[in-house]
């Protein structure tokens, strides 16, 4: 059963990328309306498996994944688009041989409103506008983030999926990306966020959860997270605690 | 050896329709497609059935367009073969590659390619038989076009490169102005991320492989209209395709169009510079030189 105001529910997922040998273990979570749930845990954990379950890349085996209450499980990445999903995958998230224009417009293609879409994303993003018609691969590293999210908000979806947006970046630009995905949620806009820079993702969070070997360990709001004495210890290099 | 260089350009317009199709197959489906110049051969013969289909319907098609040998009969059955051609290059797909990709690997579909090479040769040697045909028995002289340096060059020859120029220069609209163009270069650069972004990917592989068929269509269409129809174009075709694909680099339309012309320039060179019979050594002579010198060919990225 799904509660009231959530967006995506997944229930005792199993998954992974060789039939019979699962990553993920069981898994649920659930993700509330204009908010953002974030997924934390060691290497090796599932939290990029999980993503990518979720965005139709990795099979499911058991368990279920639903939108507003509608099964998605099974549904081709191409579909789940067309449904108000969009995914940002960690690298390779742009088309680097694409001018950014044409990243955008490809994804707007079906679109009826497309041309005022794509001002208002330059709108969004003027660093983009100005290199509108530069080769992708010619962006730094920041605005290669910036042209994945604008391709993702591109759909005007209600779930975007967002794998380490800020790996690679500099501290500053990490910042600046996940202070402006905080902002999407006044959009009305889900975010289901993977994330290794956990103290930052925690406090832009609302909901977090930690996986260790392709399970659910622990959950909660980000904010009792964050000053959780075990989490601080395991995730956040704090001082050691002493558990019964 | 200007009329060699010009002659080579002509070869090169047939060899680079035949690369095109060969590079954007290789690119998406990562394998090398041995059996895509047999679709060369599929093209010609359509191309002959519809020519004397349309004739026999429609007398007055038999008459020949201005002063070329080729017949509005033969310029309808162009348009038709392109179209068989790429719908007899989606069911190859369906019923051979399609099932092998989704339970083997790529060299599983190169040896596949082999086979099917060999099957399409010889249901067309078995339907047609062995002996070579010819669209129109009219005998159509070159033309002077300069007396110093002389030069001359068929009509027929200025249709098919003319032809060949205008498809290549649609298809670069194409890719380079439609948001469909972008969704091929998008899937032939990250499948899943194309995938993410919308974009069906069955589609667009059925789409490459009509695009692609549809040029091997024409390409053996003009290849036969200078020469003759016969089972063996493909066979003959083979190497000057891969050749171009892998000097022009794995993936690009555009690396394709330059080493066709680069294929065929050289073999047109080829035939006045070294001794008789060494001209069909050319398309190995380019791949070493390719490999050797860039092995991701001329547009090509590194992998």
């Amino acid at each position: 059963m799904t509660a009231p105001g959530t967006v995506l529910s997944v229930d005792g997922l199993v998954a992974g990328y060789v039939k019979d040998l699962p990553i993920l273990d069981r898994v649920s979570l659930q993700l509330t309306e204009r908010s953002i749930a974030v997924i934390i845990g060691p290497n090796g954990a599932g939290k990029s498996t999980l993503i990518k379950a979720v965005a139709g890349l990795v099979a499911v085996s058991d368990g279920a994944i639903s939108l507003r209450g509608r099964d998605i499980a099974g549904i081709r990445p191409d579909q789940l688009s067309a449904l108000g999903i969009s995914y940002v995958p960690q690298t390779e998230n742009i088309f680097r041989t694409l001018t950014v224009r044409q990243n955008l417009l490809l994804v707007l293609r079906r679109s009826k409103s497309g041309a005022r879409r794509l001002d208002e994303l330059f709108g969004l993003f003027p660093p983009l506008a100005e290199k509108q018609r530069a080769r992708a691969e010619s962006l730094s590293g920041g605005q290669r983030q910036m042209l994945a999210i604008a391709m993702a908000l591109a759909i005007e979806p209600s779930v975007i999926l967002m794998d380490e947006p800020s790996a690679g970046l500099s501290p500053k630009a990490a910042r600046e990306v996940l202070t402006f995905t905080r902002g999407l949620t006044e959009q009305g806009v889900s975010i289901l966020l993977v994330e290794q820079n956990v103290k930052q993702a925690l406090s832009i969070a609302d909901h977090c959860y930690i996986l260790a070997e392709g399970r659910n360990q622990i959950d909660g709001p980000a904010e009792k997270l964050l000053s959780d004495p075990v989490v601080g210890e395991i995730y956040l290099g704090g001082k050691r605690v002493d558990t019964p | 050896m200007i009329q060699a260089l010009l002659d080579g350009i002509l070869v090169g317009s047939v060899v680079s329709l035949g690369a095109i199709g060969l590079t954007m197959v290789m690119h998406l489906l990562r394998f090398a497609n041995f059996s895509h110049a047999e679709l060369l051969t599929i093209g010609a013969y359509v191309a002959l059935v519809f020519d004397r289909l349309f004739e026999s319907i429609v007398p007055a098609t038999k008459a020949a367009v201005g002063p070329l040998s080729l017949t509005f009969a033969l310029f309808l059955a162009i348009l038709v073969s392109m179209v068989l051609t790429g719908l007899s290059a989606v069911v190859i797909d369906r019923l051979v590659f399609k099932r092998i990709r989704e339970t083997a690997g790529p060299l599983s579909m190169v040896f596949a390619s082999f086979g099917v090479a060999l099957i399409v040769r010889s249901v067309i040697s078995l339907i047609f038989g062995l002996k070579p045909r010819l669209y129109s028995d009219d005998i159509v002289m070159a033309v002077t076009i300069s007396t110093d340096p002389h030069l001359l060059v068929k009509p027929d020859q200025v249709f098919v490169f003319g032809a060949a120029v205008l498809i290549m220069l649609v298809l670069h609209l194409v890719l380079s102005r439609t948001t469909f163009g972008y969704a091929l270069r998008a899937v032939a650069e990250n499948p899943t991320l194309a995938q993410v972004a919308g974009v069906r990917l069955s589609t667009v592989i059925a789409v490459t492989w009509i695009v692609g068929g549809a040029l091997a269509g024409a390409a053996g269409v003009f290849h036969a209209l200078d020469n003759q129809v016969s089972p063996v174009i493909g066979q003959n075709f083979v190497l000057a395709v891969f050749a171009a694909t892998i000097a022009g680099g794995i993936g690009s339309v555009y690396g394709a169009v330059i080493g066709g012309f680069l294929v065929g320039i050289a073999f047109g060179l080829a035939l006045v510079i070294l001794p008789p019979g060494y001209s069909p050594a050319m398309p190995f002579l380019i791949i070493l030189a390719v490999l050797f010198i860039r092995p991701q060919g001329i547009f090509g990225e590194l992998r």
